[in-house]
């Protein structure tokens, strides 16, 4: 094995050791965040060091390298997002605890925009008000 | 390579079967949710480890495609279940829950 055959075989081994750590995380963390905090691991580092250990692999080869690339660049795009369509969903229906929070900046927001401080801004979707 | 090619799938097969368990047993649809995006993160560090395994590029036109659909269908679950209001709550923090909403004014 050559010096790049280490660094490569390091970058998938540590990749895997990620996504076992969420898999053990997301098994025995108690409530949605607390997963999500551990399921973010594979979704992001984990795949980078794991395309970076294949890229290595395949260097001669730029169409695979670039395709590549691409992957990892759209999982960087794409888990912000669904991640914080998840969260903010667990937020709003109430799954996860919410009195265990030190600081609720999204409950602070809702109520302002129930109290009309925010009109240019989309009020916030509630189903079933209060009063 | 082909040792660490297999040590590697083997840990990522034994991290999506916890992975999976989290997706049978998950209390609530969200936590299905993101189990299901987090198993599709997995699935793309496997097929990118056969990949490496093969020295073929046949499956870097899956690891695309995989990485776009599991964004697609992640948010497609949770605007769908956004829309719902009773969300089924977990039995372990129900309590909890219902005290937070209380103090906080009632938004579900």
């Amino acid at each position: 094995m050559s010096a790049w055959d280490w660094v490569s075989a390091v970058l998938l081994l540590s990749g895997s050791l990620l996504a076992l750590a969420a898999g053990i995380g997301m098994l025995r963390f108690p409530d949605l965040w607390m997963r999500m905090h551990a399921g973010t691991k594979p979704q992001v580092l984990g795949l980078l060091l794991v395309l970076a250990g294949v890229e290595i692999q395949l260097v001669p080869d730029a169409s695979a390298v670039v395709a590549l690339l691409f992957v990892g660049l759209f999982q960087l795009v794409t888990a912000p997002v669904a991640s914080h369509l998840l969260a903010r969903a667990g937020h709003r229906s109430g799954v996860v605890p919410r009195d265990q929070l030190v600081q609720d900046d999204l409950r602070v927001f809702e109520l302002e925009c129930a109290a009309g401080e925010h009109p240019a801004s989309s009020p916030p979707k509630d189903p079933t008000p209060s009063s | 390579m082909g040792v660490v090619t297999d040590v590697a799938l083997g840990i990522l097969l034994v991290s999506a079967l916890l992975v999976v368990v989290r997706l049978v047993r998950g209390p609530t649809t969200l936590d299905r949710a993101a189990a299901a995006d987090v198993f599709v993160a997995i699935l793309l560090c496997g097929v990118a480890v056969l990949v490496a395994r093969r020295g073929s590029t046949v499956f870097v036109p899956v690891l695309l495609a995989l990485s776009l659909l599991g964004f697609a269908s992640s948010v497609a679950v949770v605007r769908f279940l956004g829309r719902e209001d009773p969300v089924e709550r977990p039995d372990e923090h129900s309590a909890e829950g219902t005290d937070a909403r209380e103090q906080q004014g009632g938004t579900p």
